[in-house]
């Protein structure tokens, strides 16, 4: 364990050393990301002072609820980045290169694949957000809660990284999976920006079982605010961020195992 | 050691890349694979490194089974040169390497001396020794993308070789890569070769650098081993065409009844083409110079270059046929 930690902090090293050799660039780079996905909350902020409130949520509430998305992201895309552009891996050849290494192959791809721009835009949005947010909605940080709030950042990121890790495998089957990521990840992380009761059964269900933003920020969030739109679920679902994220990850590494084989068996 | 016997790989689009290939390599052997392009050369490499899971056969590498190594030893140092070759021509980007494009070479070393578990004071030291003998020193701060490609294959070999590979596979290092570059890299190769630690496994279309570094090669067409022996005797099995060029004072002289396959007369030069396993050159020069006033004559031996060229063209694999009497002894 202590060595892949210090494998993770090489790797880290030389990562940001190389990103941020032209610092004004890499600057450029993360305010851009950060302008990008703060649009989006600009343009939500100014539609909630016409309407007030979305579903009982409040502005400030709404704003804590995608605190979530952004901080999760922020950490995930430091583990996670080598996942999300797998496919380019096993094109370039990059994957031999890994499987040679005299270490886990999924380690190698999780500790060096940092994108620490999207990582810095995303986090320090995240971190604006429930700065701005946390105080407003009356949440009583204490231990425990603080606690819990930690280990649903986990259990989100290792959600995401699940349906990545997911992603990847398919990636051995059948080259090409930037369109399934485009629906499964990136659009359903669109609907997450809202509290989930206000969709219909059908993207409901996708959100709590395919791919389950609803574990990433709306039960967590519910958690801490407890609004009455919680009512219709049961209460035990605000519980379950962590177990589902350990769950999900284990679920797919399984999955990413046994696709490993089959990549090795058939050669792409 | 490495072990194979009827070594078969099938493609799931059915191709059948390698085909009943059995080889035996030792440890700390130098052995050259050869074959046109789409023989199987690579196929088979990946094989041996447990990229691909064998479809047929037996393979051992080292005491395991390569497809279920579990990434601890062998240690194994794999440098792809014709993808990292494409990458420069074609701009990918990224091609198969052992480093990481933008980090600057001095931290790739650093980064790999973590990834092999070496103490950080013999990293450096190695680092530093590999940098001087390949001629990089100067090289260290530069990010390995914006290297050349010549420097660049050296940086990937030095890479390779910062944590003692057991075997050390080179698949086409000199594609692209200058004559003071290739120099260097057949240097290091060849004291590697000759130390004996180091299995090394080369492709390569560069038949003298081969010549250089590896005593056996083996030949693969379509898949099959058709030639697995030394490379003297290969050359000796396949001569191609020997060459006699001569310049006289008067006339040329005639060459008679000797079998020559090809004939030229130009002024006072002539140039003639034969195979050296019907004639020897002895006899044929010697005869020619002492019906005539002969101011200079050269005579040139089939390149293993030619040689390699004529097998492939002619898929001739019958080894047998003009070595008989030294396979007898």
């Amino acid at each position: 364990m202590r060595d892949i930690l210090s494998l993770f902090f090489a790797y880290a090293k030389s990562g940001l050393k190389s990103r941020f050799q032209y610092k004004v660039d890499a600057i450029v780079v993360i305010f851009a990301v950060f302008l990008r996905e703060a649009g989006g909350i600009i343009a939500m902020y100014l539609a909630l002072q016409k309407f007030g409130t979305v579903n009982g949520w409040s502005i400030d509430e709404l704003l804590f609820l995608f605190s979530l998305i952004f901080i999760t992201y922020g950490i995930f895309i430091v583990f996670f980045m080598a996942l999300r552009d797998f496919p380019d891996w096993i094109k370039h050849g990059d994957f031999d290169r890994v499987m040679v290494r005299p270490r886990g192959v999924l380690t190698q791809l999780v500790l060096c694949g940092a994108d620490w721009l999207a990582a810095f835009g995303h986090g320090t949005l995240g971190l604006l957000l429930l700065l701005v947010s946390a105080n407003r909605v009356g949440i009583e940080w204490d231990v425990k809660t603080v606690l819990y709030y930690v280990m649903c950042v986990a259990g989100g990121v290792l959600i995401q990284g699940a349906v990545f890790l997911t992603f990847s495998a398919i990636t051995f089957y059948v080259l090409e999976t930037g369109s399934l990521k485009e629906i499964f990840y990136w659009n359903m992380r669109k609907f997450a920006i809202y509290p989930l009761s206000i969709y219909n059964k059908f993207i409901q269900a996708i959100l709590l079982i395919v791919v389950p933003f609803a574990f990433v920020n709306y039960f967590p969030a519910q958690f801490f605010l407890r609004k009455p739109d919680m009512a219709q679920y049961p209460g035990w679902l605000m519980y379950i961020t962590p177990a589902v994220g350990v769950a999900m990850y284990l679920l797919a590494y399984a999955f990413w195992r046994f696709s490993l084989r089959f990549y090795k068996s058939t050669g792409n | 050691m490495i072990v194979m016997k009827e070594l078969e790989k099938t493609f799931q689009n059915g191709v059948t890349a390698v085909d009943g290939v059995s080889l035996h390599i030792a440890k700390g052997e130098a052995v050259g694979l050869i074959g046109a392009n789409g023989a199987g050369k690579t196929t088979l490499v990946k094989l041996i490194c447990g990229l691909y899971r064998e479809s047929g056969g037996f393979i051992r590498a080292f005491g395991e089974k390569p497809s279920e190594r579990k990434h601890t030893r062998p240690y194994i140092g794999m440098v792809t040169g014709s993808q990292i070759t494409d990458s420069y021509i074609h701009d990918f980007g990224r091609g198969v390497s052992f480093l990481y494009d933008d980090m600057t070479l001095s931290l790739n070393m650093q980064l790999i001396g973590n990834i092999y578990s070496l103490p950080k004071k013999l990293c450096k030291e190695r680092t530093e020794e590999l940098a001087a003998r390949l001629e990089l020193s100067g090289f260290m701060h530069y990010r390995v993308g914006q290297l050349s490609l010549g420097q660049r294959m050296k940086a990937e070999i030095a890479a390779c070789l910062l944590f003692s590979p057991e075997l050390l596979i080179l698949d086409e290092p000199f594609i692209g890569v200058d004559v003071t570059a290739k120099q260097t890299i057949c240097d290091i190769l060849r004291k590697l070769a000759a130390a004996g630690n180091t299995t090394v496994i080369l492709t390569t279309h560069d038949m003298a650098e081969l010549e250089r570094i590896c005593p056996r090669v083996v030949l693969l067409d379509k898949g099959r081993l058709v030639y697995n022996g030394s490379l003297d005797r290969l050359k000796r099995s396949h001569l191609g065409l020997s060459s006699l060029h001569l310049r006289s004072a008067g006339m040329p002289p005639d060459p008679g009844d000797y079998p020559i396959e090809r004939y030229i007369l130009e002024n006072h030069e002539l140039r003639l083409y034969y195979d050296a396993s019907h004639i020897g050159s002895k006899e044929i020069a010697g005869s020619l110079i002492k019906g005539a006033d002969v101011s200079d004559i050269l005579i040139e031996k089939p390149t293993i270059e030619q040689i390699v060229k004529k097998i492939y063209k002619e898929g001739n694999y019958e080894f047998g046929k003009h070595d008989r009497g030294i396979g007898a002894l």
